[in-house]
């Protein structure tokens, strides 16, 4: 089998657009995440300074401004170092307290939160430059006051969430890619084993089929489908097979026979008479293949559903009536009874030709075998089980029970029939108009006899024949 | 009897043409439908035996051609093609009839003479006789010297279609098909026992038999001379 390109293959293009899907989601997830909650973190910083400044102007200035210096200074001496920064000014150049001695040239007085790196003050934990987060408020006396907070530890927090993000990140891209992986090629491994029954079934392993799993899933479903098909496809096969061993076979023999007698006459050269016997011989012979090889593409004919188009309504009494007719004569020479009991009006859905000569190959059946009694014909119409029956029944010897499915094959011709005439395609033929026309065809045992009979459906064929 | 045949297989054909020589019919053939168009449309023939598969222009278009034409010559079609539909679908296209190939020459030329005598149009005539029997076709009533022979219907139909066909040949085949309907030929020889019990009726008791057999092709109805 050609192989597919590799960027062609379901497997590669499954797992790649699987891991593509990973990705995305988590990556849109995790910056969501990220931002959200460097966000929040500085709202609530910004919060927090907001209100140790209100505190402030709202304590200590309202008792004076000296009150609001000392407690600011008490705050700065309190505070941690580098945790608080304070900031109390006049102006720019002029600081009344503060952690710092000046106020830094990059604060802006106007403006009510910034933040603000401070290069000369490392972090010792992190080595990054210190970030402070700074509040500024303007007093009603003019002089500007800035409560701050180092930011580091924040930042800190936001690398880590970056961090872990990026391994969060890192994990679902090899998951995906794993069970990606997985994923297609468990999916794959199925459908190879698919391809690899049909290609060992072209290969001549017609009996392999796809193994089936049990709870069934989608692939099963598939596979039972596919294994029916195969089982289908190899009947059929079986099927055309016996056929063609049996024209092999019919045809071939007699075919032989002429052969050797040709033959025979052309090395034992004879009298001009012996000739005029075996041309006559001869031309017999080729007439029954000739019938033989006809009678066998009708039945293929009639199987592969061709004569569909000329179902119409038949008067199946009449039919019956006229076949009765016609071989009565025939059967009472031959020291036999033909009757009939038939249903007036009796409409099958079919074609009269192909279900006439099936008729006429029963009868005809039923007086080369059965030899003497009667011979009954019978046409029921059973409208509450919405049935025709045809049958046709005589005292014969019969036909043991285990042959019955046995004699509706071709060619088939219990060892009793092999020196009358025939070619043991009657029943066949039946047997493929019966099943042309929907219908039954069961053989009983009567003992003594043997009664075939073809069970037609009372459908269309009936409603039709009233609208008639 | 003057017979066109078209019919591409030359062995076929030779062989029609010879022995149709034989019988004493005047009988010549085209392998290729165009060519037999042609002839058939400018020389009067009796019949024309046109075969359904043939090079340049298949059979049954030439027969739809010449019947579009206005050409009334009857036709026999002889085809492999056996099935009922096949022979439906001949018979439409304005053949007169239709014959199955492999056939028996006895066949064929019993075929053949029945078409040439057909009346073109019309129902022939309201009583037909032969001899001292007489059948009424109307009335459904035969006698024989004048005296009422009794019939069961199906011997009524093979006498008319006998009758109809006094002088010539009518083979089994041509009775199932006439009578029953029946377009295949059952092993068992039923028509024979039909045969003779109307010979029962119609001959038994009368001075000379009517009802001959004819060895190998069927039967035909004619005065002893």
């Amino acid at each position: 089998m050609k192989k597919t390109e590799a960027s062609h293959q379901i497997r590669n293009r499954l797992w790649l657009a699987s891991v593509a899907l990973a990705l995305t989601v988590t990556g849109i997830a995790l910056l969501i995440i990220a931002w959200w909650s460097a966000e929040f973190a500085r709202d609530d910083l910004d919060e927090e300074l907001y209100a140790e400044a209100v505190e402030l102007i709202e304590g200590p200035l309202r008792e004076g401004p000296e009150a609001l210096e000392i407690e600011i200074r008490r705050r700065i001496f309190e505070a941690d170092s580098l945790g608080h920064v304070y900031l109390y000014a006049e102006s720019r150049q002029t600081m009344i307290a503060g952690s710092w001695p000046t106020w830094p040239e990059d604060l802006e007085q106007a403006q009510a939160f910034q933040t603000l790196a401070i290069e000369e003050m490392l972090s010792p934990r992190s080595g990054l430059a210190r970030q402070v987060r700074i509040a500024v408020r303007t007093l009603p006396s003019g002089r500007h006051l800035a409560v701050g907070q180092d930011m580091t530890e924040h930042l800190r927090l936001g690398e880590g969430l970056k961090g872990a993000a990026l391994l969060a990140f890192g994990l679902s891209l090899a998951l995906a890619m794993a069970g990606g992986l997985l994923v297609s090629r468990g999916l794959l491994t199925r459908v190879e084993g698919m391809g690899s029954v049909v290609a060992g079934i072209l290969k001549g392993r017609r009996d392999s089929r796809v193994p089936l799993k049990t709870p069934p899933d989608e692939f099963d479903l598939l596979a039972s489908h596919f294994n029916h098909l195969l089982d289908e496809n190899q009947s059929l096969l079986q099927r055309m097979r016996d056929v063609t061993d049996e024209v092999a076979h019919d045809l071939r023999t007699p075919l032989a026979r002429m052969r050797a007698r040709i033959e025979a006459q052309q090395t034992f050269a004879g009298e001009p008479e012996q000739y005029d016997e075996l041309l006559h011989e001869l031309r017999d012979e080729l007439d029954r293949v000739l019938e033989t090889f006809n009678a066998l593409l009708h039945i293929a004919k009639i199987e592969t559903g061709r004569v569909q188009e000329e179902m119409v309504s038949v008067d199946a009494s009449a039919l019956v009536e006229d076949a009765c007719e016609l071989y009565e004569p025939a059967a009472e020479e031959a020291g036999l009874t033909l009757r009939s009991r038939v249903d007036p009006g009796v409409q099958i859905h079919g074609n009269r030709h192909l279900l006439a000569q099936a008729l006429t190959n029963l009868i005809e059946n039923a007086l080369k075998y059965a030899g003497r009694g009667v011979v009954s014909l019978l046409l029921r119409e059973d409208k509450e089980q919405g049935r025709v029956r045809l049958s046709v029944s005589d005292q014969g010897p019969g036909i043991p029970e285990a042959e019955h499915e046995r004699v509706i094959q071709r060619f088939t011709r219990l060892e009793s029939a092999r020196s009358r005439p025939g070619a043991g395609l009657g029943l066949a033929f039946v047997s493929a108009v019966s099943e042309l026309h929907g219908a039954n065809l069961r053989l009983e045992d009567m003992s003594p006899g043997l009664r075939i009979s073809l069970e037609f459906p009372l459908g269309a064929g009936a409603v039709e024949g009233e609208a008639d | 009897m003057k017979v066109l045949i078209i019919e591409d297989d030359p062995v076929t054909s030779g062989y029609l043409v010879k022995a149709l020589g034989e019988s004493g019919h005047n009988a010549e053939a085209l392998a290729d439908g165009v060519q037999g168009l042609h002839r058939a449309r400018n020389e009067d023939y009796d019949v024309l035996v046109i075969d359904r598969m043939l090079p340049s222009m298949d059979g049954l278009s030439v027969i739809e051609t010449l019947r579009s034409e206005g050409h009334g010559t009857p036709v026999l079609i002889v085809s492999a093609l056996g099935e009922v539909d096949d022979r439906v679908r001949g018979l439409r296209s304005g053949g007169d009839d239709y014959l199955v190939k492999p056939f028996a020459f006895a066949e064929f030329l019993a075929r053949l003479e029945a078409l040439s005598r057909r009346p073109q149009g019309g129902t022939g005539p309201p009583q037909l006789s032969l001899a001292d029997l007489e059948l009424d076709p109307l009335a459904r009533s035969v006698k024989r010297a004048g005296q009422k022979i009794e019939l069961k219907p199906r011997e009524f139909q093979i006498l008319e279609y006998l009758m109809r066909h006094a002088g010539h040949v009518v083979t089994r085949t041509m009775l199932l098909e006439a009578v029953w309907d029946y377009h295949f030929d059952p092993e068992t020889n039923v028509i024979d026992v039909h045969i003779s019990r109307l010979r029962q009726k119609v001959d038994k008791g009368f001075g000379s038999p009517l009802l001959h057999t004819v060895r190998g092709a069927g039967y035909i109805l004619r005065e002893e001379d």
